[in-house]
């Protein structure tokens, strides 16, 4: 019964973009928003004697480094007359609308969703529906922990690892402090139920793996409405292979959701630039929503 | 040759416009399909995230009137050479062409602004594929 039910949510939520996505050809928008997948690894043109990834002198993997997107930033695809497939140009009829469409039908059309329990589908369309409106990002209130994604860059030392990120304007150059040095969850910081909650790390084989509890239930998992409860207990793990670094997020919350969610994982490059820094991002004020008109949203 | 040209012009065009994420979709707040031109004083900038404002005051039929114009973000800025807020003086008539807004407000998106000494900023284009070569 209650698979039937999931089934009918997930028609519910697939049938309408289906018919559109055909339409879209495989459409592809890299927007920079932190959760939006990168489809692959940067480079196509794969070094024929592949860069040992550095170590530190514990023998760790040194993970400190500026970390970049890659591949194209914005780049839509479209099968031309002759069918090949091939980018041509960024928006369906050349027509602004329609890029904002497809971005929006992309984000909507990927089938990696939260399963939330069925009492909650009806928020999570609501929160959807009015994100203009709803979505903390849009009210310039901080992502927190998994929205943020990806580290920018990373400082690494024996006993923790720190995390700063900028880059979009609600993320407004934040930090996390994570201790790699064994330590349990600080019952304390868990109890303060904050935007990045309580972090703790450790290394499993090459991998380092973020715990982290202890979270408020006002940042949202995703731009698609994806809310959580206090109980939110995220999982990242950071992998570095040679200059690539792949963030990989699982999300647990039993009073929510039917079944842990694993995010699609972001892969960034190492900006080896000797004048590479993290940007300053400017303060947020949001003005526009006094003027929106309708409630269409983009990727 | 010429395909990449116009790919590369397609794509950093929308780069350009698109901010660092969407904060929402443009045509729910603009009317895309229009542009109108103006001629006004700079009385001030907002260099503010999700996206800048210019203010400038337009003299229409003998009346000033204040706009408060939307452009991209300040990526969007850097990208095609407007590196800071003093690149700006207040004080200065700029002409600048604009998506209007759709709830009837003096707002708009900024889509091309012309400096007093020439300088021509192009932020968005309304036809991503007109813009390419």
């Amino acid at each position: 019964m209650a698979k039937t039910r999931l089934q009918r949510f997930v028609e519910l939520k697939f049938v309408a973009i289906a018919v559109t996505a055909g339409t879209l050809c495989g459409a592809v928008v890299y927007a920079q928003a932190p959760q939006a997948p990168l489809a692959q690894a940067p480079s196509s043109q794969a070094p024929s004697v592949k860069a040992a990834t550095p170590r530190t002198a514990d023998g760790k993997p040194e993970l400190s480094g500026i970390w970049v997107p890659t591949g194209p930033r914005v780049a839509v695809s479209k099968f031309d007359e002759a069918g090949s497939g091939e980018t041509v140009f960024a928006a369906r009829e050349g027509n602004f609308e329609n890029f904002e469409n497809d971005n929006a039908l992309r984000r909507l059309g990927d089938r990696n969703k939260p399963l939330y329990k069925p009492e909650f589908w009806s928020k999570v369309r609501d929160n959807d529906a009015n994100g203009n409106q709803l979505d903390p990002e849009f009210k310039c209130r901080p992502y927190g922990v998994p929205r943020l994604g990806a580290p920018s860059q990373i400082v690494q030392t024996k006993d923790q690892v720190v995390l700063l990120y900028a880059g979009g304007f609600a993320g407004q150059n934040t930090f996390r402090v994570v201790p790699t040095d064994g330590r349990a969850h600080n019952p304390a910081r868990v109890a303060q139920e904050t935007w990045k909650g309580d972090p703790v790390g450790r290394w499993d084989g090459d991998t380092l793996v973020i715990d982290t509890i202890g979270f408020t239930d006002e940042s949202w998992l995703h731009k698609s409405g994806y809310f959580h409860s206090f109980k939110l207990h995220v999982i990242e793990r950071l992998t570095r292979d040679a200059n690539t670094l792949r963030w990989e997020a699982t999300v647990e919350d039993p009073d929510v959701l039917m079944e842990p969610w694993k995010m699609n994982p972001l892969v960034r490059v190492l900006d080896t630039s000797p004048d590479a820094f993290v940007p300053e991002d400017l303060p947020c004020d949001e003005r526009d929503g006094e003027h929106l008109v309708t409630k269409t949203r983009s990727g | 040759m010429k395909r990449t040209t116009f790919v590369a012009a397609a794509a950093a065009l929308l780069f350009a416009l698109v901010p660092a994420r969407a904060h929402h979709a443009v045509q729910a707040q603009f009317d895309v399909s229009k542009v109108i031109e103006k001629r006004g004083v700079l009385v001030k900038i907002d260099w503010i995230n999700p996206h800048t404002y210019m203010h400038f005051e337009v003299n229409e039929d003998g009346v000033a009137k204040h706009y408060a114009i939307e452009s991209v973000g300040i990526l969007g800025l850097r990208r095609v050479g407007i590196d800071s807020k003093s690149s700006f003086k207040v004080g200065e008539t700029f002409t600048f062409s604009i998506n209007p807004s759709r709830d009837g407000s003096a707002t708009g998106l900024l889509i091309t602004l012309i400096f007093p000494d020439g300088r021509r900023f192009d932020l968005k284009s309304a036809d991503p594929a007109a813009a390419a070569p």
